[in-house]
């Protein structure tokens, strides 16, 4: 049975999970102590490993960077409206082209599943006057995001977007919801894609800085994905081919420096989750001391934004990264399901082995624990949920605990080759 | 289980019923089309229509002896009309986003006695499949979607 996701568990737990916990704080205070690296736990004495397997090291990176002109905090919280799970915000500016009119905007989760800067319109004022994108036409440009979720609707226009110290001048971001005319009504090319996903109150946009530059290659020839749509003042949006140059874009690239890609580092997180968490996204891939690969495996991806998972001996030939998801999802018919996610009767700790067409291969230990063990503070887990489907393991949220993972743009060169990879 | 390639379909420039649980969807635009037919390992036979959209993205029907689709897959960079592809059960999944949109994000899932939805992948690369647990031939497993 599906519905209810907040934890409903009380705080009290039981004496053993308890001790497991306090053996685990302590194994991590020790691991610590020591640099935060080190051997692996031995396998049988100690919960779950939540530091980073001995597999993939840690990078020489701090594992939070100091403030600077490159990096944005990230904070981990309830969101917008308290409901909000497993979700990494960060906030951003949007100003009116060339000019000092602006608003700052919360709650904008980080995507490395998707590509460019989408915000809910409430949180975009009419009064900074944002112009909209137009199409050969000259009708005002609206797009349809797919997500697997659903989809968000609603206008093209450009903005300077600033994030922390970095700005990507006039770019086209999607005002999500705008129901100025002749935006208002949602065309059924968009709507029969799935549920209107723009409607979630729990964040104020999605700030995607995945792998590529923009979200909708085909439409530079063609209207037959049904993602950005003309609409003129007369009423009534078709879908339309849209220029590159046009379309919603990885505000990323469009930065002055520092714009080959991204690297995001975030605690490990214990067993029982946390209150909060704070990280950080740091912009480029070495290009400042704070973003250095050091020892970093880079995975290269395919032109899909893939590469291979196998676990349990079964291979995954379209997983990736995707700290938009707020859990790790992947098929396991042996762990019981709780409200989506997966509930074991005791915290799992697993493994599978990424692979890449570069040559690339590593393992990694993972965590799942129930999503009813957690208290009703947790926003934080390291948890699960099925996929339900025979080639996707999406490594969610919580893949980035206690690590740096870096997100190379395609096309764009760093020290190791050029993007699209990530490296971790 | 032999694949056979029996034939290529010219699609019908409407269909007068929906999808899952109906006639095979409309999806417009002429589409390459390719009709496959098999069987399960009980013998009861089925037939699989691939067609590749315009927009790149490839979705399967799963067709039974009585022309009913049991069972729909999608897979590429931009999301079908699920609304023709899953029929009736389009509001099911939309239901179930709606109320999944507070606990996971990143995928649907419906687990339903008489309907099973599975939508993930990101942004670029979208995979889905969907599928009546009550109509499928004998000896059929859900395994079998591919």
């Amino acid at each position: 049975v599906k519905g209810a996701s907040v934890p409903t568990h009380p705080v009290l737990r039981e004496p053993a999970a308890l001790v497991a916990r306090l053996l685990l704080a302590l194994f991590v205070a020790v691991l610590a102590a020591c640099g935060g690296g080190g051997d692996a736990p031995p396998a049988a004495a100690t919960p779950p490993a939540t530091t980073p397997p001995v597999t993939t090291p840690p990078t020489d990176n701090p594992p939070v960077a100091t403030p600077a002109a490159n990096v944005a905090t990230i904070t981990v919280d309830r969101g917008a409206d308290g409901t909000a799970f497993n979700s990494p915000f960060v906030t951003v500016t949007v100003c009116a082209p060339g000019t000092a009119n602006c608003q700052t905007v919360d709650h904008v989760l980080v995507d490395t599943g998707s590509f460019g800067l989408r915000l809910m319109a409430p949180n975009v004022p009419a009064s900074l006057g944002l112009p909209s994108v137009t199409a050969a036409n000259e009708a005002p440009v609206a797009e349809c995001a797919h997500f697997a979720t659903g989809f968000m609707w609603g206008s093209v226009r450009r903005a300077d977007v600033k994030i922390s110290g970095e700005t990507a001048a006039n770019l086209p971001i999607h005002v999500v919801g705008d129901a100025t005319p002749p935006f208002a009504a949602i065309p059924t090319a968009c709507s029969n894609t799935g549920s209107n996903f723009g409607a979630e109150q729990s964040i104020k946009g999605i700030l995607g800085v995945g792998l590529f530059n923009q979200d909708c290659p085909a439409c530079r020839a063609s209207a037959a994905p049904a993602i950005y749509f003309a609409c003129p003042a007369s009423g009534g949006c078709t879908s339309t081919a849209l220029p590159l140059a046009s379309q919603v874009a990885n505000p990323v690239p469009a930065f002055a420096a520092n714009n080959n890609g991204v690297a995001i580092t975030m605690p490990p997180v214990l067993l029982g989750g946390a209150p909060g968490l704070t990280g950080s996204l740091v912009f480029g891939i070495g290009t400042q001391p704070n973003n250095q690969l050091g020892v970093a495996t880079v995975y290269a991806t395919n032109g899909r934004g893939n590469f291979t998972t196998n676990y349990k001996g079964v291979n995954y030939t379209a997983s990736f990264i995707d700290s938009g998801s707020n859990g790790i999802f992947f098929t396991d018919s042996s762990i019981p399901q709780c409200s989506g996610f997966y509930c074991p009767p005791s915290p799992l700790t697993l493994a599978a082995v990424n692979s890449s067409s570069n040559g690339a291969s590593g393992s990694v230990t993972f965590v799942a624990e129930s999503i009813q063990a957690l208290a009703r503070s947790v926003v934080v887990a390291n948890v699960g949920g099925d996929a339900g489907l025979s080639n996707v393991f999406d490594w969610g949220f919580p893949f980035f605990f206690g690590r740096t993972v870096f997100v190379a743009i395609e096309g764009a060169s760093t020290p190791k080759g050029n993007g699209p990879y990530w490296a971790y | 289980m032999k694949a056979v390639i029996a034939a290529v379909l010219a699609v019908a420039a409407a269909s007068s019923w929906a999808a899952l649980g109906g006639g095979v969807a409309n999806l417009g635009n002429h589409p390459a089309a390719s009709k496959s037919s098999r069987a399960a390992t009980s013998g009861a036979s089925y037939s699989i229509l691939e067609r590749e959209l315009d927009s790149g993205t490839k979705v399967r029907e799963y067709v039974d002896g009585n022309n009913v689709v049991f069972a729909v897959t999608w897979s590429g960079p931009y999301l079908p009309d699920l609304k023709e592809l899953l029929g009736a059960h389009f509001d099911t999944m939309v239901a179930q986003a709606k109320k999944a949109a507070k606990s996971e994000r990143g995928q649907v899932r419906v687990n339903e006695p008489e309907i099973v939805i599975n939508s993930g992948g990101h942004m670029g690369d979208f995979e889905g499949r969907a599928w009546l647990p009550g109509k499928l031939p004998a000896g059929f497993k859900p395994g079998d979607i591919q």
